[in-house]
């Protein structure tokens, strides 16, 4: 539920820090740091979103980038694309915005318990698997779940969100892959697309769950690639973009069948997806 | 059910219009429309009105927030309104704008606002005007239960029943003389042969794909009039307006049929084309709300056929469809 009686009311919130996520010149991503003027905590879980206000330009959803168990903050990590996005790359430290929300599903976590978890990102695809990621690596959730692989893939090297972090993600025992698109002279990592490095990765698939988020052909090939090697669909899950105005299935905007994104969403089965009209 | 003359409805009519707004059918010279009104011009014949009176409790344009330092103010200014002669069509339709707007795991308070200070007297039609289709989907020309006064056009009189506490106090301040005790017995009469619609078993993609709907909307010229004066459509946008140094949140009318409804920061338009987005009207009201809310979202009412400038004409649609779905 939003955490406004109203929910289409949004509450104050302070930017308390701003993370340059990217570095290249056309791509511009930030992570905003954020929490409500009255102190309250706002309570998600994995896969959900907010609605994002700057009063006289608009309102956008974004995911929820940051683990549900901090409670003192959240994070949006946001790329500038547009109007409402652009207004909010000029905002700096200490700025208010705007925000209601929870909204949507979430990623059933506790299904995956027992299970081992793979998550494939493509650019800020990253941002809303981000919140499972954490929470699956907190000590007090690290020993309900098996192995953790990560096959991270960005354009170039300087397109890698929350790169600071993935040592310690490490040191928790991920095992944290990066990949770019076409070499470059320092890059360390994997070169090549996603879809391809994953044949080379070994996954025990009667307890794999797989996590695909990026742009739409990424996760279509990626899905390719995994059925291929024995990966039953409805252990794959993406989360869905679709364009948004209410968050609260009224306003139509995100209506795929009988479903409603906002609500009935972000997170969905592929197997789901598979019975669903293709208007994504 | 008890008996008014037209002329006392009309005194009764002005004594709630002295503590609330009255709309109703009018004519305008040119068509009949719904409108603010008086007692005195507001029509009592089977007229239907070119659009619905969707926007006195969906307006077109509707403030939903004020921004101020600290807080996003919601208005909660909504002014108590009567709706005079509502046809059948149009309380169906608001009963399924009702379930959208109000079932679900969000209740939309500023529809709830308007639905808690308005009062709703329905009248049952005498005869089909061209383009309506109410009988052939199901519905009752003469009768719809969702509604606070329901009247029965009779001539000079009309019968008259209540179908709420808020029905029943209206009609307590009918003149002395006139005052009717008349609780509701009736209920909708039911198709007796088979109707318009579509199973909400169908999966939502089996009609997705296998219909050919570039040739059956092959002459939409994109307008969106059809969805701006249907009684069920209800998409929205929202808009924030500066004004006074302060920003205003609206909430306003959009419309599947636009191109930019559905389109991505990124270019990317999961409907792209015109077939594509009347599609979407179709489906949306004959099989996803269906599913969801137990009712179509079309009552036959007539207005898009009547309203469009090429002729597209739903009522086809949804029966080509139909063969298909068999
Ligand atoms: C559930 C969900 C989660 C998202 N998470 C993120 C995220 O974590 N980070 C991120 O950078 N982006 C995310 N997006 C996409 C983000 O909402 C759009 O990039 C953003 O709305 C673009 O707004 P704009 O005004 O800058 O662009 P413009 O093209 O100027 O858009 C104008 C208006 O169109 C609407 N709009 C345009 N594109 C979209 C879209 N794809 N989705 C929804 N509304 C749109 C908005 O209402 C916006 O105000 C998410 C979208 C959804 C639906
Ligand atoms: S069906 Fe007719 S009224 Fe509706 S958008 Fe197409 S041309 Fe306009
Ligand atoms: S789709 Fe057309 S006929 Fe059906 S309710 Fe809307 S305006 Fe009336
Ligand atoms: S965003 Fe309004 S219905 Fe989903």
């Amino acid at each position: 539920m939003s955490n406004t009686e109203n929910p289409y009311v949004p509450l104050k919130a302070r930017i308390q820090k701003i993370i340059q996520e990217t570095s290249s010149p056309d791509l511009d991503v930030k992570t905003y740091r954020l929490s409500f003027e009255d102190g309250r905590s706002l309570e998600f879980m994995p896969g959900q979103f907010v609605e994002f206000s700057v009063p006289g330009i608009g309102e956008c959803p974004f995911g929820f980038a940051s683990s549900p168990l901090t409670k003192d903050y959240f994070e949006i990590t946001i790329k500038r694309t547009g109007k409402v996005t652009d207004k909010i790359h000029t905002l700096k430290e200490g700025d208010f915005v705007w925000i209601r929300g929870p909204f949507g599903n979430t990623f059933p976590v506790e299904k995956f318990e027992g299970s081992d978890l793979l998550f494939v990102a493509g650019g800020l695809g990253l941002a809303p698997l981000r919140p499972f990621i954490l929470y699956a690596l907190d000590d007090t959730n690290r020993k309900k779940y098996g192995k953790i692989d990560m096959l991270l893939a960005a354009r170039t090297s300087s397109d890698h969100c929350f790169a600071y972090e993935y040592d310690e993600w490490r040191a928790k025992g991920a095992s944290v892959n990066l990949t770019i698109d076409n070499p470059e002279p320092a890059w360390k990592g994997l070169v090549g697309f996603p879809h391809n490095l994953i044949k080379d990765m070994e996954f025990d698939f009667s307890k794999l769950y797989a996590f695909l988020c990026g742009p739409p052909i990424m996760i279509k090939f990626v899905q390719g690639s995994l059925k291929e090697m024995g990966m039953p669909i409805d252990r794959l899950y993406t989360t869905l973009e679709m364009r948004m105005t209410c968050g609260v299935g009224k306003c139509g905007k995100c209506n795929i069948g009988r479903q409603y994104v906002c609500v009935d969403g972000p997170v969905f089965c592929m197997a789901e997806l598979a019975e669903m009209p293709t208007e994504y | 059910m008890a008996d008014i003359k037209k002329e006392t409805m009309r005194k009764l009519l002005a004594k709630l219009a002295e503590s609330m707004t009255l709309v109703g059918p009018s004519d305008n010279g040119k068509v009949v429309e719904y409108k603010k009104t008086d007692a005195d011009s507001v029509l009592m014949d089977d007229r239907i009105s070119y659009k619905s009176p969707k926007e006195f409790y969906f307006p077109q344009t509707e403030k939903l927030l004020t921004f101020s330092r600290d807080e996003a103010v919601e208005n909660t200014d909504v002014p108590p309104t009567v709706i005079f002669g509502a046809k059948p069509c149009d309380l169906e339709a608001l009963r399924v704008m009702n379930a959208v707007f109000m079932e679900g795991r969000y209740a939309d308070p500023f529809f709830d606002r308007h639905m808690s200070q308005n009062l709703i007297i329905g009248v049952g039609c005498l005869k089909k005007k061209p383009g309506c289709f109410c009988d052939e989907l199901g519905l009752d020309m003469e009768f719809s239960d969702f509604c606070d006064i329901m009247l029965t056009d009779t001539g000079d009189t009309y019968k008259v029943e209540h179908l709420s506490e808020k029905g029943e106090k209206a009609l307590a301040q009918l003149p002395e003389t006139a005052k009717v005790t008349c609780a509701n017995k009736r209920t909708a009469k039911k198709p007796d042969g088979d109707v318009i619609g579509l199973s909400a078993d169908i999966e939502d993609i089996t009609l997705f794909d296998s219909v050919n709907w570039s040739d059956l909307t092959a002459t939409c010229q994109g307008c969106g009039m059809c969805t701006y004066i249907c009684p069920t459509c209800h998409c929205f946008e929202f808009k924030d307006v500066s004004k006074d140094g302060c920003v205003e949140r609206y909430r306003c009318w959009d419309s599947c049929i636009y191109p930019k409804f559905t389109l991505h920061a990124s270019g990317h338009n999961p409907r792209a084309s015109r077939a594509d987005r009347y599609r979407q009207r179709v489906l949306h009201k004959y099989l996803y709300v269906k599913k969801n809310t137990g009712h179509a979202a079309c009552t036959g009412c007539g207005r898009c056929l009547r309203s469009c400038p090429v002729g597209v004409n739903i009522k086809t649609v949804a029966k080509a469809v139909m063969e298909v779905a068999k």
